[in-house]
């Protein structure tokens, strides 16, 4: 999580909306944060490609049960990828919105991130896994919920060849259970585990970073192939 | 008592557009186009345009906003392009829009992207006349319309039956090695060739064709075979000969086409809109064929007819005006969207 200190500390507490959209689901939470962590209100599911139709009505939601209106809402955390569906930029970009609209910062976190410090136990070794689709998953490493391999994209057979080395104490995610690697648990990004993702960045206030969706792959696409131009014999 | 002040999110294809539009006022008008990251592809990349709208999003807003000198507050509804486009693409706007009705409690209104191309006119030319037939040309479509009433009763005449009038221009432009979009470079050549040197074929034009349908694959197709041939001739292209044949073949069948519907429906205005009527050849034939036949031409300048958030504002405007219900916080994008349908 990138961006600068400010000077003034905030003491009191962040109302904060938490969403994220990198994987099959939607999560969505209003937060109140302080030296503490409270999920006021949370919604989480939703299937692929329903994003879209999904999060505004969710976000309304959350803010309804939490009893807040959107204005009381201090700071926006999205998850910012890596996400295979299109609905990435539907979590981002309603962030970017909400928080435009509303004067407040959008931070972005790494959605790996929001599924390993959402984890009740996080000592030791956390390999995340999340399917990446064709065939692949976006997987990283923690230690003692720090990351500190990753965010890679790649096959499920390569990562089970690293997991001995790794030594890991946990192996969670979606990914990872659809691939069936050993020990693999399901986990998915929590509101609570992506307030975490954000640090210390929301109570001290931190200037935030521009939003960027991480896709570690590139667009699908043929560049034109060099054709001699006509006009000539 | 003032108009309501509408802000327009399009995001249907390669254009990042956010327009303020009060009435028939244009108070904004900010485009972030990715039309150059698509150039090396020759071709519109769907997943290469979805990105760069999420990019582009809420700066373009900012501007449009500065432009217009006013705040989000002010804003009284929004309207958002639903379809029809790219799914990928209609997401990123629709996301956004539904975020900013969310925030600032303002209601949403899904529109459609076809129906925002004949109200942005409003905006130049004052309120639309009824009925009025109008066609519509771009990169994405090619249909022609007959509209009742702009917020409420659009009718499709005919739609082309395989590529866009657009399209056309950007195939003709590659095989000719001419660069992408192919519009602009083949209306700058055509203008130093003879209209009349080749005899190109004018698609769906026999007598048991659908009057107002369109087709121009036939048409890319024989200039493909006429250029194959003088190449295997060993002889020189004569490019400029080429480009304003074509050129003419298109703005034939489209301007014959669109008078023909304005003769049998006994309407007495016609608007062009889409990116291809910026087309220098389309907007002179038309204009003559128009004088003719004594119908009014309405063409809506460049900058309106290529796709913006501010037409999306001016059709929001009028169903607004029209007292249409919003829309839902949980509507669908349609990417396939009739212009019959012109809310969600
Ligand atoms: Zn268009």
């Amino acid at each position: 999580m990138a961006g600068s200190r400010s000077v003034a500390a905030n003491l009191g507490c962040v109302l904060t909306l938490a969403v994220d959209t990198a994987t099959a689901g939607v999560v969505v939470g209003v937060v109140a944060v302080t030296d503490k962590v409270r999920v006021l209100a949370e919604r989480r599911g939703g299937g692929p490609a329903r994003h879209g139709e999904t999060v505004a009505p969710a976000v309304a939601a959350v803010l309804a049960e939490a009893g807040h209106a959107p204005s009381n809402l201090a700071a926006v955390v999205v998850g910012t990828g890596p996400g295979p569906f299109t609905g990435l930029r539907v979590g981002m970009v309603s962030a970017a919105a909400l928080a435009h609209a509303l004067g407040v910062p959008a931070y972005g976190v790494c959605s790996l991130d929001a599924v390993a410090l959402g984890l009740l136990e996080r000592t030791g070794t956390t390999v995340v896994a999340t399917d990446a689709r064709r065939r692949e998953v976006y997987w990283a490493v923690y230690s003692d919920g720090e990351q500190i391999e990753g965010p890679h994209v790649g096959s499920p057979a390569g990562l089970l060849d690293r997991l001995p080395g790794l030594a890991a104490d946990r192996v969670v995610g979606a990914g990872a259970v659809l691939y069936d690697l050993p020990g693999a648990v399901d986990a998915g990004p929590t509101a609570a585990g992506l307030v975490a993702a954000a640090g210390p960045a929301l109570l001290d206030r931190w200037l935030p970073a521009p939003l960027r969706a991480a896709y570690l792959r590139r667009p699908d696409a043929v560049e034109m192939a060099a054709r001699t131009p006509a006009g000539r014999p | 008592m003032t108009d309501p002040l509408i802000l327009g999110i399009e995001t249907s294809c390669d254009e990042t557009g956010v327009g303020l539009v009060r009435g028939n006022t244009l108070l904004a008008d900010a485009v972030a186009s990715s039309v150059d990251s698509h150039v090396r592809y020759g071709g519109i990349v769907p997943e290469v345009a979805a990105r760069a709208h999420l990019e582009a999003m809420v700066p373009t807003m900012h501007r449009a906003l500065d432009l217009a000198g006013v705040r989000l507050s002010d804003v009284d509804a929004i309207a958002v392009t639903a379809g029809p486009g790219l799914a990928g693409a209609l997401l990123v706007g629709t996301a956004a829009a539904k975020s900013y009705a969310l925030a600032l409690d303002r209601p949403l209104y899904g529109v459609n992207h076809l129906g925002a191309h004949v109200a942005v006119d409003a905006l130049e030319h004052g309120d639309l006349p009824t009925p009025l037939v109008a066609l519509l040309v771009s990169g994405g479509h090619t249909s022609l319309l007959l509209v009742n009433d702009i917020a409420r009763d659009v009718r499709t005449l005919g739609a082309t039956v395989d590529d866009a009038a657009g399209e056309a221009f950007d195939k003709v432009a590659r095989l000719l090695g001419l660069p992408y979009p192919g519009g602009p470079v083949i209306d700058r050549l055509a203008a130093g060739g003879d209209p009349s040197a080749i005899a190109f074929p004018r698609g769906m034009t026999g007598p048991r064709d659908a009057a107002y349908d369109f087709s121009f694959s036939g048409l890319k197709t024989a200039v493909a075979r006429w250029v194959e041939g003088i190449e295997r001739a060993g002889k020189r292209i004569p490019v400029t000969d080429v480009a304003a044949s074509f050129q003419e073949a298109v703005a034939d069948v489209l301007t014959r086409k669109a008078l023909q519907a304005c003769r049998e429906h006994g309407v007495a205005d016609l608007l062009i809109g889409g990116g291809v009527a910026a087309n220098s050849r389309l907007r002179a034939l038309a204009g003559l064929r128009c004088a003719e036949a004594g119908v009014r031409l309405r063409v809506p300048r460049p900058g309106l007819c290529t796709d913006n958030g501010a037409m999306v504002a001016a059709l929001g405007a009028r169903v607004v005006a029209a007292g249409a219900r919003p829309s839902s916080l949980d509507f669908a994008t349609d990417p396939g969207m009739p212009v019959e349908r012109l809310t969600v």
